[in-house]
């Protein structure tokens, strides 16, 4: 009975180190990546919808989403640790397509602020080159597929 | 001797047993009590699964499209913490999703489904602000437009040259 019991602490003693190495280990294989995921996914969702109220929507719509994807991008430049340079670009062109839709909207100086925010950004992602001037931007962004409804003037 | 082996198994299997509780307790937590970022890391495996499939005309798109229109739902729920904002973004994906169904039932001969689904879809996208929410605008932009997550897009893109930086 005694050497039973004594066994048992044992095992109580293994549980007790091992409970812990295995909260630590499923954190940091799971939790943790899945967290990684997780703020990528979260931050492509807010690109991806910024980019189609662009496209789509009326002009204050398309405004506030690029705005909020903007906010987003910033937020998350200090928090993702999977962010990279396609996410800088991403960035970059949201100024861009905010400053396009500013322009069409009259509102000059906002426009130029926006579209050299454009390209400091995609200079501080280290893009080099033609990709980072305001007639890339601007060449790129006509490219763009779809109607722009947010130019065409339709809206607020 | 013996009992020193006899107590290093028990400490060894106790170790073992406390690890796989631990991995355990966590990995129940993780899927029961997902925390916002937790919660995009399955909107992102939904998204880019079921678009793929839709994209590849694949026997299991239905499936996995209203299973992926279930997990953007439950993110869009009064009840749940997500900022306003994300739930705009999931309210397109949801939209887009039930475009994509929509399609789906029209090839199969299920028009009154098919209806239901466009005429949904057209609701969200009004109330995003969308100027032109035609289903035919909408079947357009479904079927020409992926999203990031889901593989290379039909249509090449514009080139652009990355620098060749690792991401953090």
């Amino acid at each position: 009975m005694k050497r039973l019991l004594h066994l048992a602490l044992w095992v109580l003693l293994g549980t007790l180190v091992g409970l812990p190495a295995g909260i630590y280990w499923m954190n940091r294989s799971l939790v943790r990546k899945a967290d990684a995921v997780g703020r990528l996914t979260e931050e492509a969702a807010v690109d991806y919808f910024a980019k189609a109220q662009y496209r789509n929507a009326d002009r204050g719509s398309a405004r506030q989403a690029l705005l909020d994807a903007i906010q987003t991008h910033n937020r998350m430049k200090a928090q993702s640790q999977l962010r990279g340079n396609y996410e800088q670009y991403d960035l970059g062109y949201c100024y861009g397509e905010l400053s396009l839709l500013e322009e069409s909207a009259g509102n000059a100086d906002v426009a130029r602020e926006y579209m050299q925010r454009a390209v400091d950004t995609l200079k501080e992602a280290g893009f080099k080159g033609t990709i980072v001037s305001e007639h890339d931007i601007r060449e790129r962004l006509s490219k763009e597929p779809f109607v722009d409804a947010a130019l065409t003037g339709k809206s607020q | 001797m013996k009992r020193i082996v006899w107590n290093s198994v028990a400490v060894i299997v106790g170790m073992a047993a406390g690890f796989a509780a631990g991995a355990l307790v966590v990995g129940i937590r993780f899927l029961e009590q997902p925390n916002t970022h937790h919660y995009f890391s399955f909107v992102g495996i939904g998204w880019g699964v079921s678009e793929g499939a839709f994209d590849d005309n694949s026997s299991d798109a239905k499936d996995l499209l209203q299973k992926n229109l279930v997990l953007l739902e439950s993110g869009m729920d009064p009840r749940s913490e997500l900022d306003p904002r994300m739930k705009k973004a999931l309210l397109l994906q949801a939209a887009l999703t039930k475009a994509r169904l929509s399609i789906i039932e029209k090839k199969a001969g299920n028009v009154d489904l098919a209806t239901g689904y466009m005429a949904a879809a057209q609701a969200n996208l009004k109330s995003l602000g969308w100027l032109d929410y035609s289903a035919v605008h909408i079947e357009r932009v479904v079927q020409a437009h992926r999203s990031p997550l889901a593989g290379a897009p039909p249509v090449k893109p514009v080139s652009v040259n990355l620098p060749n930086q690792p991401t953090k």
